[in-house]
């Protein structure tokens, strides 16, 4: 284990977080880990729900750390480090994933495979993969509302925080979503 | 099967939604550190780690691309036509179609900022793209370091105006600029070779040449 690592492991006081912002805005890297290790397990999981790429996902939160390193001066703290940071996850995922996108498309085109990128709905074979088509077919608000609300566990207001939505607007679209999968699992049913 | 039934099988269902793997906490600190406290490239070059941990780290490393040295001139001559041609009141030369859509701010009300951003973003799209040949060289003068840090205030001041606050794109690139131009600005004297090439290589990653190219095509041919 790095040292460092070692370091803020052994940590037995509570996080003050104002008082590692002012410590890492002094270069201070020690306190950047304790800062990172109490929030990136759970950015993590966000963005690799968002993206389910392992690779991916290991990038994104990097890129969101060291942006929000970066950014740390301009941190009010009007919002909580973690909905600051999490608002930052989400934007460099939705953005790297539109970048990766694109680049699918592109190599789809050359090598002429329409399979790349999309689910098939006709040969889903239970439940589980049922649901993650239906839930990769939502709008992407609508999806990630989902999957911060019901898969991960965010309040109503963790996600109007960190997606700059209002709260009703949160709720609204996880009733969405869970319309539409009720939807889709009325098909699966049937079927 | 009953409504309840359901429910469960789609809570059940939920959960096993892209499971996500163990965080990798350490290689993913490792490559923040780096990238904010400025780890030293050398001892990271030479720590077995960097060899095995993947493209994470290894992406950073390599000659700097002929294309992107080519690309970034191109893209300074169009810049610099078009500022040229705007400051005589002269319709741009070029017809650039940004691929995301326009800097919507410039199409409302700044005209106060538009002539600052139009000048920033060409002095620094004129330092990047001579970037990787001051990688290449290894050693850039004080004044080009300088000229960064100058450039940064101007990114940071531009940060904080009503220009980035009302268009998320420009500010973006604004916030990719102050991290570009923070790292040129504060490069050790005795790194400055293998720094730069780090850099360079990130500047291709995030398209920030053709991102401002975009910004200043978007903005500078703006009619309002």
């Amino acid at each position: 284990m790095p040292r460092a690592a070692a370091i803020v492991r052994d940590q037995a006081v509570p996080l003050d977080e104002r008082v590692l912002i002012a410590r890492i805005l002094d270069g201070d890297r020690v306190a950047g880990r304790q800062l990172y290790e109490a929030h990136a397990a759970r950015v993590h999981r966000l963005v690799y729900r968002l993206c389910g790429d392992a690779e991916l996902a290991q990038d994104f939160t990097q890129d969101t750390f060291v942006r929000a390193f970066d950014q740390l001066g301009r941190f009010r703290g009007e919002a909580a480090f973690g909905t600051w940071i999490h608002r930052i996850a989400v934007t460099v995922t939705l953005n790297g994933m539109r970048k990766v996108k694109r680049l699918r498309e592109r190599e789809t085109t050359l090598d002429d495979d329409a399979g790349l990128g999309t689910v098939s709905h006709r040969s889903d074979p239970d439940l589980r993969s049922r649901i993650a088509a239906a839930i990769d077919a939502l709008p992407e608000g609508t999806r990630l509302t989902l999957i911060m609300h019901d898969i991960e566990g965010y309040t109503h207001a963790e996600i109007a925080e960190s997606l700059g939505i209002a709260e009703g607007t949160s709720k609204s679209r996880l009733f969405d979503a869970r319309g539409r999968l009720r939807q889709a699992l009325a098909a699966f049913v049937k079927e | 099967m009953t409504e309840d039934e359901m429910d469960e099988r789609t809570r059940e269902a939920l959960r096993g939604y892209r499971v996500p793997p163990p965080a990798p906490l350490d290689d993913m600190w490792d490559a923040i550190e780096q990238r904010h406290f400025g780890t030293p490239v050398v001892a990271l070059a030479d720590h077995p780690k960097a060899k095995a941990r993947g493209k994470g780290i290894r992406r950073w490393f390599g000659p700097p691309s002929w294309a992107v040295v080519v690309a970034g001139m191109a893209a300074t001559l169009m810049i610099g036509v078009s500022i040229g041609r705007m400051s005589n009141g002269i319709a741009p030369v070029f017809t650039y179609e940004p691929g995301d859509g326009r800097y919507d701010y410039w199409s409302a009300n700044a005209e106060p900022y538009r002539q600052a951003t139009t000048d920033y973003l060409g002095e620094t799209a004129a330092l990047l793209t001579a970037l990787p040949a001051a990688a290449r060289d290894g050693q850039p003068d004080a004044r080009f370091v300088a000229h960064a840090g100058d450039l940064l205030s101007t990114t940071r001041m531009l940060l904080d105006s009503p220009a980035a606050e009302s268009d998320p794109r420009l500010k973006n690139l604004l916030e990719d600029l102050e991290l570009v131009l923070a790292q040129l600005a504060q490069l050790p004297p005795e790194r400055r070779g293998p720094e730069l090439t780090l850099i360079a290589e990130a500047l291709e990653q995030r398209d920030v040449v053709p991102r401002l190219r975009s910004a200043a095509a978007s903005i500078s041919s703006d009619d309002n």
